[in-house]
């Protein structure tokens, strides 16, 4: 009779488990061994017994911790060797400790000792490389009102819409609290502007009004210094810098509205980026939080920045006729202010060093 | 740390402040479109040295026909008053006008009257536009129509109205 392999669903789950349970149980039990040998070298801390600490932990620190008893163990061999007057292998041992959690963060039970030396070290990262991405609002600033509308009666009105930013940047601590930021951006701005004024006329008396939408791309390259203070295991900075963008591109639509019981009359959407500069200046001054994480920081960002030049090329003003000419629309002399949020994830690059003032 | 946001909340909102003031360049060049009635047509432009300019044109309203417009900007093209209106409770057209030189204007247009005769239509205001003198030539015996083109004022004040006639 042939043999068939008819195997059931549930005696190759059964079998399966068995087999991992073969294979994992020797790490599972070095794991149950060495959690015990934190708490008993806990003990032998305890009573001043340190010399043996080290070679007590030494088996475990590969594979038999989990991390935070990694973390538990490493302190209790410092701290031993420093109260054995063992600077030498404190220091080694705080280095290698280091190097292995470079993210670490002082924690409010720590030993005086420990965070002294903890601190002795330079424990920022030397670079970090990441990337943010977010949305934003656009308040376009005007410098000089156009229109072609009585000035001395219309009313000028701006709007903010939303747009989006994504974009990688670069990081280095330039001491314990301030940190550089080069960062390299592609950003969507939308905003609008609305010019409304009376018609007096009998009968026919409304608000006569022309609505203008304009969306602006820019590649961005912010340079920032920030400032850090840290609470808990969190890191808030505040920011501020300069900003030189290229606009890459500028599509603009306008409507007319002749009194408000008539309909809006639509417009086209135009390439306008003729007539706009190419360069675009920006201070910014931002406010954030960055949370560390294992080879890196979170970081989340709200940030202000304020346009410095006139993004409208004057001479070209009057040679958008079919825009005034149909819209009755002028663009106004403005610059433009973003408001955005970002949140990213920056790389660490550690390199623990004792620091020569301490 | 809040005083700091404070000053950083308080530049931003300076820093959001529109400027709304007409530079002196946006008096070499500018376009405008005066809202008065749905149709006007331009007639003329002069300019008040140092004050501004002064337009003229027709407008076509629904209840008093066609009517002479004048509307008075300042160096920057913006109105300095509301529009005013001219003519009779029948079509009225603008042709001309001259800036006095006590700043009055003296505006030449056309009229029609009952009998649907046109007829020369003279104005002489003051600086901001209230009528001083006001004349309608009309066309005696054979003339059925006066029609205005052009008119100029000498040195003694003396105002000079040229165009044609059109005779049965």
């Amino acid at each position: 009779m042939p043999y068939s392999l008819n195997f059931k669903p549930r005696y190759l789950l059964v079998s399966s488990f068995m087999l991992m349970m073969i294979l994992f149980n020797p790490v599972v039990q070095a794991q149950n061994e060495c959690s015990t040998k934190i708490q008993d070298a806990q003990k032998l801390y305890e009573q001043g017994m340190i010399e043996e600490i080290p070679k007590m932990l030494a088996p475990c620190m590969q594979d038999g911790f989990t991390r935070t008893q990694v973390i538990e163990a490493y302190k209790l061999i410092i701290l031993s060797y420093l109260f054995d007057d063992n600077q030498f292998e404190a220091e080694k041992t705080m280095v290698e400790f280091l190097k292995k959690f470079p993210e670490y963060e002082i924690m409010p039970n720590d030993p005086v000792e420990f965070v002294y030396l903890f601190e002795s070290y330079r424990t920022t990262s030397i670079f970090s490389f990441g990337f943010t991405a977010g949305f934003n609002m656009t308040d376009p600033r005007i410098i000089e009102s156009f229109s072609v509308y009585d000035q001395r009666n219309v009313s000028l009105k701006n709007t903010m819409k939303p747009g989006f930013q994504f974009g990688i940047g670069v990081g280095r601590y330039i001491s314990r609290k301030m940190f550089v930021n080069l960062e390299l951006k592609f950003s969507e701005n939308r905003y609008g502007f609305k010019d409304e004024v009376i018609t007096p006329l009998p009968g026919l008396n409304g608000i006569s009004s022309v609505t203008y939408s304009e969306k602006l791309y820019k590649i961005m390259m912010p340079l920032s210094v920030s400032y850090e203070f840290s609470a808990k295991k969190l890191h808030y900075f505040l920011r501020g810098g300069f900003s030189v963008a290229s606009i890459t591109g500028v599509t603009g639509t306008a409507s007319r509205q002749f009194t408000e019981e008539i309909a809006p009359v639509p417009g086209e959407t135009n390439d306008i980026a003729k007539y706009r500069k190419n360069i675009m200046y920006a201070g910014i001054g931002g406010f954030g939080v960055r949370y560390k994480v294992p080879h890196g920081v979170l970081t989340a960002e709200l940030r202000a920045s304020i346009g410095l030049n006139n993004i409208v090329r004057p001479e070209k003003r009057f040679e958008n006729m079919q825009q005034i000419m149909k819209s009755y629309y002028e663009d106004d002399n403005f610059s433009i202010n973003t408001f955005s949020f970002s949140a990213g994830y920056y790389f660490s690059f550690y390199k623990p060093k004792k620091q020569a003032d301490r | 740390m809040s005083r700091t946001l404070f000053i950083f909340i308080w530049l931003v909102l300076l820093a959001s402040c529109d400027k709304m003031d007409i530079s002196p360049a946006q008096a070499d060049s500018f376009i405008k479109f005066y809202n008065t009635f749905p149709v006007f047509t331009g007639s003329d432009v002069k300019e008040i040295p140092g004050k501004g300019y002064v337009i003229l044109g027709t407008v076509t309203s629904n209840t008093e026909g066609r009517q002479i417009c004048l509307i008075r900007t300042d160096l920057y093209g913006n109105s300095v008053d509301t529009a005013r209106y001219y003519g009779t409770t029948l079509d009225d057209e603008a042709v001309c006008i001259q800036v006095l030189s006590d700043h009055g204007f003296a505006i030449l247009g056309q009229t029609t009257d009952a009998t649907n005769k046109k007829a020369a239509y003279f104005l002489r205001t003051d600086s901001i536009g209230n009528i001083v003198v006001e004349r309608t030539f009309s066309g005696t015996n054979d003339i059925e129509d006066i029609v205005p083109e052009n008119m100029k004022v000498d040195a003694e004040g003396y105002f000079y109205i040229v165009g044609y006639c059109l005779c049965k």
